[in-house]
This record gives structure tokens, sequence and C-alpha cells, in this order.
């Protein structure tokens, strides 16, 4: 057959997905298996170019925007542990102050999973936790949590500058939140009883 | 590939365990390990060394970012991991406002001309910068990377039919300024 092969089929039957008619005419025909080489050395030649090295050191720069970046996230966690502590007293109270605005009216379910993370919060304030020596295994894993607990604590900055969220939304952060405290305070916590034996 | 084999004599999962906790010392000896696979990907995609190391700092910031999240274990997932984000970082390069232009700009021309225009025979370097920018990324991230369509498709936001036809243009015209003779 004189038709030969098109780079589409050439192409596919190095890649191991071509046509049976296609790799027939290919063992068949000298001018495509030629066309088939050039194919094969380009490749070679394309994976033999010499490595571009970068022509300048980019890690000061990356690390300290990765620094100011953390900064800013820490700020925004703790920010956000205050506001949620002056949420509770504000309950307790029976103040609705400004900070409790941007939970939907009557959302109790919220109100609630706030309580209990703040609890959970005070509980782990009581292990000290900064004052004991941990493995790098148990280091990771609360690294881990905290790092959990930063993005859920982003995003409920973020509905908390919006001023109307959904409270479904809301409540799906509060449980998250208070799902990854309650870890955080488990691991601590037995750490904190095998520390003292 | 020596780079890649630097990046596995450079990092072990410690030292990965450690960039997950965030340690910046750990982070900066990913960055050692990988920055040159990242530029080189950057610099075979992007046109200018300028857009390259934009694209090497975006890379290691979103790894310095999402490292936590990372799934996988060892080096192996560790490497296509930041690979993938610096082939997506170099595509989102091309796909900006500067490049398009100037890209559609590229093969209209090149569709219009006569491959008579450029020399007979060139050298790889120069046929690979004459490609147009997005057929140039589906030569680099297929044949060099190791890239399946589907993989390239999904990455571009295109379909697989696209990055094959690309990928076979290409080849018509590296074949043509190459060689100097009609291709198939």
């Amino acid at each position: 057959m004189l038709i030969h092969c098109t780079m589409e089929e050439l192409i596919a039957i190095r890649d191991a997905r071509g046509s049976v008619a296609a790799k027939e005419h290919l063992e068949g025909c000298d001018d495509c298996m030629m066309e088939m080489e050039r194919l094969y050395q380009t490749v070679a030649a394309l994976k033999a170019l010499p490595v571009i090295d970068a022509p300048r050191d980019r890690w000061a720069q990356i690390s300290r925007q990765v620094v100011a970046e953390r900064k800013k996230e820490n700020r925004s966690f703790f920010g956000w542990t205050g506001i949620a502590a002056a949420a509770v007293l504000a309950l307790v109270f029976g103040a609705q102050a400004g900070v409790m605005s941007y939970v939907p009216k009557h959302d109790d379910r919220v109100v609630t999973l706030m309580e209990q993370s703040q609890s959970l919060e005070n509980m782990l304030r009581k292990i000290k936790p900064r004052e004991r020596v941990i493995n790098g295994r148990l280091a990771s894993t609360v690294v881990r949590i905290e790092d959990q607990l930063r993005l859920v604590d982003d995003r409920l900055s973020l509905m908390r500058r919006e001023r109307s969220p959904s409270g479904e939304d809301l409540e799906i952060l509060w449980v998250e939140r208070v799902r990854l405290m309650d870890q955080l305070v488990i691991v601590r916590s037995n750490r904190a009883t095998y520390v003292r034996f | 590939m020596g780079e890649m084999h630097s990046a596995l004599i450079a990092i072990d999962d410690l030292a990965i365990q450690r960039a997950k906790s965030g340690e910046m010392d750990a982070l900066e000896q990913l960055f050692r390990a990988y920055q040159s696979t990242v530029y080189n990907t950057a610099r075979r995609i992007c046109r200018t060394a300028e857009d390259s190391e934009d694209v090497l700092q975006e890379t290691f910031l979103e790894v310095c970012r999402s490292i936590g999240s990372l799934r996988g274990e060892g080096v192996p997932s560790l490497t296509s991991w930041i690979r993938r984000i610096a082939a997506s970082k170099a595509l989102m390069k091309i796909r900006s406002e500067k490049y398009r232009e100037t890209d559609e700009f590229d093969e209209e021309f090149q569709g219009a001309t006569n491959d008579d225009d450029v020399p007979l025979r060139m050298d790889l370097e120069v046929a690979l910068t004459k490609l147009g920018d997005t057929a140039r990324a589906v030569v680099w991230l297929h044949d060099v990377e190791g890239y399946t369509h589907e993989d390239i498709g999904e990455m571009m936001g295109k379909s697989v039919s696209f990055s094959k036809s690309q990928l076979a243009r290409a080849h018509r015209k590296l074949r043509v300024w190459l060689d100097g003779e009609v291709a198939c």
C-alpha cells in the first residue's frame, strides 16, 4: 500500500497505541520505518538537551514570603481563637456582641459547637504541651492537626469577613474544628500521661 | 535525569517528614535538590529566563504551602508531585495574556508562511524555541517528562485529542526544520 503512516500514526505506534493497520504498514515500508527512526532520534535528542540551571538563587525570596505568610496565618489563627473566646463569653453573659453578628440568628447548634471548641482549647492549655518533650512522629501528627486547624480557621475568617455566611457552611466548619481540637487534646494528653509515668 | 538522581541522593524520608512539618531548613533542602529540575522544565516551556524564574519561585511557594497535605510517602511521590506543580505553573504562565496574544499570532504566522522561510536545517534548541508555546509545552511534557496525553489535556484544560494533534503538528515541523525534508 502506498499510503504512508501519518505523524499521528507514527507517534501512536511509538506510544504503543497505534492501529493494527498502521503497524502492519510500518513493518513493510522502509520510508515509514525511516520516519519512525527519525522520530526516535528527535525525542532522544530532546532528552539529551543540556539541563539549564537557574541564573539566580531564589530561596531567600521564597523563604521570606513563606515566613511572612505563616506570620499572617498565625495572627489569623490566634485572632480567631480570641474571637471565639469572646463569643463564648458574650453568650455566657447573654450579650449579643458584635463579634457574634456573623452567626445566623437562632443557630444554636453553631453556638454549642463554638462552646465545645472553646472548652477543648481550655483543656489543651491545661495540658501545657509546650513544656513537654515529644518525639518526631508525635510532633508530625500535632503539626498536621494544627495545619488542618489553620485551614479551618482561615475559612472561618473568610466567612466572618463575608458577614452573611450560610448556617450550614458555618456548622460544617465548626464541627470540623471541634473534631480537630478533640484529636489534638487526645494526642497531647496521651503523651502527657506517658510523660508522667 | 541527572538532577533527579541528585534529588534522590539529597532527600530522604526524614527530610520529607521534616519538610511536611514546615521546618525551613528541610524545605530549603528540597529547594536545593529540585530547583534544577523545576527551572529546566520551566525554561523549556516558557519563553524567557525571567518567566522561568517566576515559575521556579511560584512552584516552591506552592510546595512550602501545601507539602503538609502531600499524601504519598517517599522520594518518588514527592518528585512527581513537585514536577507536576512545576508543569502546571509553567502552563499557567504560557496561558497568560502576554503569551496568548503572541502564541495565537505565531500559530497563524507559521500556518500562513512557507517553510522555505526558515533555514534548511537548524539546531534542535532553536527549532524548539520556534514552535508555538503550546506545541512546545506539549512536546516537552510528553516526550521528555513522560506525561500522557490525558495528563497534558487535564493540565491544559484541553482535550486528549488536542494534545495529540499538537504533538503531531509539532513533530511535523521539527522534522522539516531539523532534516530539511518533507515529512510523512
